[in-house]
């Protein structure tokens, strides 16, 4: 019955080889079962050897010391080829599949970003410059329109502040796919321009920034990811904390950099609220984790509910540029 | 009799803009635009014959940036003045233009009207910023006058190996656990605990943590996991 709940034996009674080989193959036991186990086999190891040395007489201590040692050693050879090498084979298997995953995330971030690079450029290039072009237009026939005709030159204003406005927003829509101050003057330009932005349209938030040690430029795909994580937990600070004052920090503590975003607001609920996602960088507690990891950082949220929230991302910077 | 006409000569790897500029400028009596380039070493190389009042240079150029660009511009011709001209709007690119010699920072999408005020402006030696930024500028500006000198200005002064005894002074560690893990003699490692607390200015271990949590290299959540 067991058997069959386990699917070592099939419905018509008969017992699944191939299965009942795989569950009994130790390298997919569990480890505490494995090591329940070992811890067995070396009892009975040393019972029988127990046993045999005191039901012996030896004719020296020399050779009795000699079969203890042989009986134990052959206990504990087939241990390690049915025990321990299966383990350290299934942990290196475990160690590769997880570094896979994180190479994989990692191109996945790379490509995503790449794409919304492609797409601000395209917007910046191509429909930034004809709006430019029709503004020019626009002014020219401006000038030449006399002052008598002052319906037309109504409309013609008119028209000039929507084209004006279309270029404005294109080129915030384009910044909002990626910041093109992040490749021109780095993180610390980047971040503080973004405070200042999120001030902006929150007044009701303080937050400072601050930064230390940061003298050099880094990888671009570390730029990117501190600043999706900063962009991601002011967004979540502003939408769900309930803030009044909050903090950015940046600092680089050889060989990491270190980001830290504290606010005195409400803290996390419950974790069911980590698969929250912001619609600006798609990425919620659990993206942010996730990236940060494969760039092989750490990531933590500390929350006090009702008192303060602490996000901080730390990547490793071996790669500075 | 009117002045001399004001000589522009326009950088700009869009030709919307190399073109229509100066179609629209062909309005203006007293302006007239003497050549144009779409990269900054194209545009080097024709400034060797050119001697404009007044270039108008954009900040996203194939070759190299803008800013930068300004450096090399000004050390080819030292009279003409830089405007920029381009479409970020952006504090940070101001500060960056200004300081690199340009007296102007107009950004596209403004009326082209204004292209024209502050080519006039910059000519007479003034400087030119569109008002769309003049209120980022300013902010920026009195933000960064109130703010009181950063407590954390010594940590800059930190090398990376200090940085790295720093981490591990504050999350915990020995000197001499430090010396072992960083490769170090425990003499040197001491040494590098006293010049940290110099540059620092901390006295005592406790002042470091302080400094330390102030910065988020520790939190007191995950002590010494870091």
């Amino acid at each position: 019955m067991t058997l069959m709940s386990l699917g070592l034996r099939r419905a018509d009674g008969s017992l699944n080889f191939s299965a009942l080989a795989k569950a009994m193959s130790p390298g997919r036991w569990k480890p505490s079962l494995l090591l329940a186990t070992f811890t067995l086999w070396v009892f009975i190891a040393e019972f029988v050897d127990m046993f045999v040395v005191h039901h012996s007489r030896f004719a020296t201590p020399t050779i009795e010391a000699a079969v203890d040692g042989a009986i134990l050693l052959i206990f504990l050879s087939p241990a390690y080829f049915l025990f321990y090498l299966p383990l350290k084979i299934r942990w290196q298997q475990e160690r590769a599949a997880q570094r896979e995953v994180q190479l994989l995330n990692r191109k996945l971030f790379e490509t995503a970003e790449d794409e919304r690079r492609k797409l601000a450029l395209e917007l910046h290039d191509h429909f930034g410059q004809s709006v430019t072009e029709m503004q020019c237009r626009v002014e020219k026939v401006l000038g030449q329109l006399k002052p008598s005709e002052s319906t037309a030159r109504e409309e013609v204003v008119a028209l000039r502040q929507s084209v004006e406005q279309i270029g404005h927003d294109i080129r915030k829509f384009a910044s909002s796919l990626r910041p093109e101050i992040l490749d021109d003057m780095g993180l610390i330009e980047t971040l503080k321009w973004h405070v200042r932005e999120v001030v902006e349209n929150h007044p009701e938030l303080q937050i400072d920034f601050d930064t230390a040690g940061v003298k050099k430029r880094f990888s671009s795909d570390t730029e990117i990811t501190i600043y999706r994580v900063c962009q991601e937990s002011l967004h979540n600070i502003v939408k769900h904390a309930n803030a009044s004052q909050a903090s950015v920090t940046l600092v680089y503590s050889h060989p990491e950099l270190i980001l830290t975003v504290r606010d005195d607001g409400d803290g996390l609920p419950s974790r069911d609220d980590n698969a929250t996602e912001c619609p600006i960088s798609g990425l919620g507690l659990l993206g942010m984790r996730e990236r940060i990891t494969a760039l092989g950082g750490t990531f933590e949220v500390n929350s006090k509910p009702g008192e303060r929230t602490t996000v901080r991302a730390m990547i490793p910077v071996n790669g500075a540029v | 009799m009117v002045d001399r006409c004001l000589d522009i000569f326009i950088i700009d790897d869009h030709p919307v803009i190399k073109e229509g500029v100066p179609s629209f400028l062909g309005d203006c009596r007293d302006m007239r635009v003497i050549g144009s380039a779409s990269e900054v070493h194209q545009a080097l190389k024709k400034l060797r014959y050119l001697s404009p009042d007044v270039i108008v240079l954009d900040v996203s150029m194939p070759d190299m940036s803008g800013l930068d660009a300004i450096a090399l511009f000004k050390q080819e011709l030292p009279d003409a003045k830089v405007l920029m001209f381009s479409m970020h709007e952006k504090e940070a690119y101001v500060h960056r233009a200004l300081r690199a010699g340009a007296l102007g920072y107009v950004v596209k999408g403004s009326p082209i009207s204004e292209l024209v005020e502050a080519i006039r402006a910059v000519h007479s030696g003034e400087y030119y910023l569109s008002p769309c930024m003049r209120k980022e500028v300013y902010q920026t500006y009195l933000r960064d006058r109130q703010e009181e000198p950063a407590e954390t200005g010594g940590y800059d002064l930190l090398t990376e190996r200090e940085q790295q005894v720093f981490r591990l002074l504050v999350a915990g560690s020995t000197t001499q656990q430090i010396s072992k893990s960083l490769n170090l003699s425990p003499k040197t490692a001491e040494k590098y605990r006293t010049s940290i607390g110099k540059k620092l200015g901390t006295r005592n271990l406790v002042e470091m943590v302080k400094y330390a949590m102030q910065l988020g290299i520790i939190d007191t959540e995950t002590w010494g996991q870091s």
